[in-house]
């Protein structure tokens, strides 16, 4: 153009060493990127921060606590320390191993043969996942534990033993076996989108090449999906790490702890303080295992993790598999029973029942009674279900807005993005309640928050948004990237296309995802076990606590009222919302045509 | 309606990802209410050049205006974002957006530039009906079939009425039969509004059809711009010629260039040639090395040498294999040390004697109208030297 101005001189004077992409208005869009990445800190990383540190003090937290290695290295040398991590291996390796072998057969079922029913299994799988552990637990509990349990009366009256006589009580056999069944459907949903986007013609050349089917299975199909196995592995391992509820109740009572139970009972060992430095020590090496976990997950699978066998995107196509196929029908049976049924009668029985499990002393509505007019029931139905809706609806808000970043973003926001939607799979509630107790109460204005609402449902973001991520993330891979442009070429703002384009179209996803979060923090008890205190109740504590007063029937009622309510809550907004769309559909159509028919041109629509 | 028109010029563009290089330093113009197309194969920086304009892509560094308004530039630090150019941009994938019906997306543009109430509906019906889409205005966009899904991205793009318009090759996800159609639409809007426009795609009768100028891109430079006639008969540089589908390209020597005509020395054939000197694309000079470039269609193979010596490029061969393609028969004939395609039309063929088959002595024969010298860049500093292999 013409020569330098003085504008264009003073322009000079600048600094000017920004690269382009940190220049002029993107530059606000970096600082709001900036400060989400803040919030994302405050929230999952400055707690596990101050857990860190924690582990090198003693005394009070709050108070002026001294420097020391002492607790650390007691809890190190602690031969205690070492059992409760060769526990907790045993259990993780054994149950995804486990889990991941059943996991596997029946989604090869369902995908790979005409086995009757098969089109129900996906369905059937997701619905048992929304049991909660607490829950379940406790319906096996009833079921195998007790002397008194159906399966021990059978087993006694087998075996000719005396009834005080319990064969099958809690242990590593029930704990291994209640864990399995509740991991099974998970395993089960991640393998089924690898083996339904496998080339079936694989097989068929394996076929041809001369395999049997049998042969075709093991020297075929299975290395081929050794990766999405492989991943899903280690996934499963950090499942195990972070179960608290079941290793609670059936590890327990016969001394085996793992981290989570073990990081609870050293709080809680001495009378006077709370032994945070030890629990934290504890959680720091529980949380190095899964660091190496996440490690060996990523070597596996990589970024492999959306890709597919072939990406031709074809059906693979099942094949009969003749009379074996109503072996393999049993067996889902079987896991079905496993993972919800069985439990979930036995709670419904057990509410009605004077002694949760024990049928021969007839029927009762006492439970429910009992539980009804309890002065704190309704309160605690009340506070959960707000607490759910509350953290849930965070939760699912925190994933949508990660995966969508990570799906726009450099690779430095989506590693970020992708461990906070991770990492806190593996670690229990308890740990996030401690790691919370041990940011906020060091610090004068946070320390109010604790004991508050507030704390618990800051918690459960952290624990719901894995759960919530699953669920929304899917959405936001659909959306093309060209979408949004075209908003932004439109003269959309950033935010504007967020809220015109990206929000309306990953809206059921979103609300997939507020529910399924919704219901994980309705029967969590790992945080709130921590957390909460004796005027600030969820209805999971407070059946943790008639459970433990032996008033298991009645814990039973209260979680059926829970989960009945959830059902209604949800089932309400879900009409709800079905009405709504419809109505805004209609005034959006009935609008187009007034207008159309102002302008008086022709119209069919 | 009434557009605004705008030029737009591009200076030094330059656009890294990472260490790779997807435009090394592009200058482009476009006149107010020009049609410019950028054509090139895929992964040469055209669609990334589009993106840039459009303020989708942050560019390196580099300058960029459309009109008298800088919208981007490096050293200013000027970084209009894309919702601020007043640009309309038409998509390869359509991008309609799945949640709206085909008006509220065509309002929707509307919308965001504070365009409400009736003067809105009035204005996107009316685009609407010149794109004959009226009569599906209640209906979900994406609802609709491939060829009317990006006659609404059209109108989306155009109801704003923007001082340019983007298209990031529009045709490619099109059925062939639709896609003339399409075209035929976009070159109409074109007409109809004369808004200045900025066209990408890889396929070369598009881009012959719909511009007023092209500019053909490789590995992130800009080879060449033209009229299409002008890109079409006289290609710069072997690239484009290749590219516009210059089958046979002979290395030759300038020898001398006296009056209308320029004497050539064609290496691999081992013959001299006069052609005269409007064929070149360039001035040349003696000594330069070039190359001299027939289509395969504008050749003839006949069985012996034409005793009329007029204007035109004859060489002798002998064919290495003839394909029956029906409508043509392809020649492979080879000459000295140079392969030449030959394409025999059914009329030759029907009406000509000849030996087809493989080594058969014959002639080619290329009017001396139908060639065309492209320049190389590069010289010989002594032109009799021997014949040897051209770089």
């Amino acid at each position: 153009m013409t020569g330098p101005s003085t504008k264009s001189l003073a322009a000079w004077t600048r600094p000017n060493s920004l690269p382009a992409t940190w220049r002029g208005s993107r530059l606000v869009g970096k600082i709001l990127m900036g400060l989400a990445v803040l919030v994302l800190i405050i929230l999952f990383l400055y707690p596990p921060l101050l857990m860190v540190m924690a582990a090198f003090r003693r005394g009070q937290l709050a108070g002026q606590g001294e420097w020391t290695l002492q607790p650390f290295l007691d809890t190190i040398t602690s031969p205690v320390t070492w059992v409760v991590t060769w526990n907790s291996i045993v259990l993780s390796l054994v149950v995804a191993i486990l889990g991941l072998a059943f996991g596997t057969f029946l989604a090869w079922v369902a995908v790979r043969t005409r086995t009757p029913m098969r089109r129900w299994m996906t369905p059937i799988m997701a619905v048992t996942l929304v049991i909660p552990s607490l829950f379940y637990g406790l319906g096996w509990y009833v079921t195998l534990a007790p002397p008194k349990a159906p399966v021990n009366q059978a087993l006694q009256g087998i075996f000719g033993l005396g009834p005080g006589d319990a064969p099958v009580s809690s242990g590593w056999g029930t704990l291994i076996f209640v864990v399995v069944g509740h991991v099974i459907p998970i395993a089960y949903l991640f393998m089924v989108g690898p083996m339904s986007r496998m080339d079936a013609a694989l097989d068929d050349a394996a076929r041809m090449s001369g395999a049997t089917r049998g042969s075709a299975f093991f020297t075929v199909t299975l290395p081929l999906l050794r990766p999405s196995m492989l991943g899903v592995l280690a996934l499963m391992t950090t499942y195990g790490m972070s179960a608290f509820e079941l290793p609670l109740l059936f590890g327990l009572p016969s001394g085996i702890h793992v981290f989570s139970t073990k990081v609870l009972n050293t709080i809680n060992e001495s009378e006077d303080l709370p032994n945070y430095a030890g629990a934290s020590t504890l959680a720091l090496i529980l949380v190095l295992l899964v660091v190496l976990l996440v490690a060996l997950r990523e070597r596996f699978v990589g970024n492999r993790r959306y890709s597919t066998i072939t990406g031709k995107g074809f059906r693979p196509e099942p094949k009969s598999y003749g009379r074996w196929q109503w072996a393999f029908l049993a067996v889902f049976v079987l896991v079905v029973l496993w993972s919800g049924v069985i439990p979930l009668v036995q709670m419904i029985l057990g509410s009605f029942e004077y002694i949760a499990g024990v049928a021969s002393l007839g029927f009762t509505t006492g439970n429910y009674e009992e539980v009804l007019t309890g002065r704190r029931t309704f309160q605690a139905l009340t506070f959960t279900l707000g607490i759910a809706a509350i953290g849930g609806f965070l939760a699912a808000a925190v994933a949508l807005l990660l995966s969508h970043t990570a799906v726009r973003s450099g690779r430095f926001v989506r590693v970020v993005a992708m461990l906070v939607s991770w990492a806190p799979v593996a670690i229990p509630g308890v740990l996030v309640g401690l790691a919370l107790l041990t940011a906020y109460m060091p610090i004068p204005g946070l320390q109010k928050l604790i004991g508050t609402p507030v704390m618990l449902v800051l918690g459960f973001i952290v624990v719901a948004t894995p759960i919530a991520t699953r669920a929304v993330e899917g959405g936001v891979l659909q959306l093309s990237a060209e979408l949004e442009e075209s908003a932004r070429i439109s003269g959309a703002s950033r935010a504007t296309t967020f809220f015109t384009v990206v929000f309306p179209l990953v809206l059921p996803s979103f609300l997939a995802g507020w529910f399924i979060a919704g219901i994980g923090i309705a029967g969590n008890l790992s945080l709130p076990v921590l957390l909460s205190t004796p005027t600030m109740r969820t209805a999971a504590v407070t059946a943790y606590d008639l459970y433990n007063q032996g008033r298991t029937g009645e814990s039973a009622a209260l979680f059926l009222l829970l989960m009945l309510a959830v059902a209604v809550v949800g089932g309400l907004a879900w009409l709800v919302s079905l009405g709504v769309i419809r109505l805004l559909k209609r005034t959006r159509v009935s609008r187009i045509e007034r207008a159309m028919s102002m302008k008086g041109s022709v119209l069919h629509a | 309606m009434e557009f605004p028109l705008a030029s737009v010029t591009v200076r030094s563009l330059r656009k890294h990802f990472g260490a790779f290089e997807a435009i090394k330093g592009a200058d482009l113009q476009a006149a107010e209410g020009e049609f410019v197309t950028l054509l090139g194969e895929s992964g040469c920086g055209k669609t990334t050049t589009l993106r840039c304009i459009a303020g989708l892509e942050t560019p390196t560094s580099g300058h960029i205006s459309i009109g008298s308004r800088a919208v981007y530039d490096g050293d200013a630090r000027i970084d209009v974002q894309p919702e601020r150019r007043e640009t309309g941009m038409v998509f390869q994938s359509y991008a309609l957006w799945p949640h709206l019906t085909v008006m509220e997306t065509v309002l929707y543009p509307l919308r965001r530039r504070k365009v409400r109430g009736k003067e809105a509906t009035d204005r996107a019906l009316e685009i609407l009906e010149t794109v004959g889409l009226a009569q599906y205005a209640a209906r979900p966009a994406t609802s609709l079939s491939g060829g009317q899904q990006q006659r609404v991205a059209l109108a989306r793009a155009l109801v704003s009425r923007p001082q340019l318009m983007l298209y990031d090759e529009p045709l490619s996800n099109l059925d062939p039969s639709l896609r003339r159609q399409v075209r035929d639409e976009i070159l109409r809007m074109h007409h109809l509004n004369g808004t200045t426009s900025i066209y990408v795609t890889h396929d070369l009768e598009e881009a012959m059809h719909l511009s007023d100028r092209i500019i053909v891109m490789q590995s992130g430079l800009l080879e060449q711009t033209g009229t299409p006639a002008e890109i079409f008969a006289k290609p710069s540089n072997e690239f484009v010629a290749k590219f516009v589908g210059f089958e046979n390209l002979l290395p030759a020597t300038v020898v001398a260039v006296r009056g209308g005509e320029v004497e050539l020395e064609l290496t691999t054939a081992g013959l001299t040639v006069a052609l005269p000197v409007a064929a070149s694309a360039g001035a040349l000079s003696a000594g330069d090395e070039v190359s001299v470039g027939f289509r395969s269609s504008n050749a003839l193979v006949v069985g012996e040498p034409s005793p009329a010596s007029g204007r035109r490029l004859e060489l002798r061969g002998t064919i290495e294999r003839v394909d029956f393609l029906g409508s043509r028969n392809e020649y492979r004939i080879v000459s000295g040390e140079a392969r030449l395609r030959v394409a025999e039309s059914e009329r030759a063929y029907r009406h000509q004697t000849l030996r087809r088959e493989a080594g058969a002595e014959v002639w080619v024969q290329v009017d001396a109208d139908l060639c065309t010298i492209i320049p190389t860049g590069r010289t010989t500093a002594a032109p009799q030297t021997p014949v040897g292999a051209p770089a």
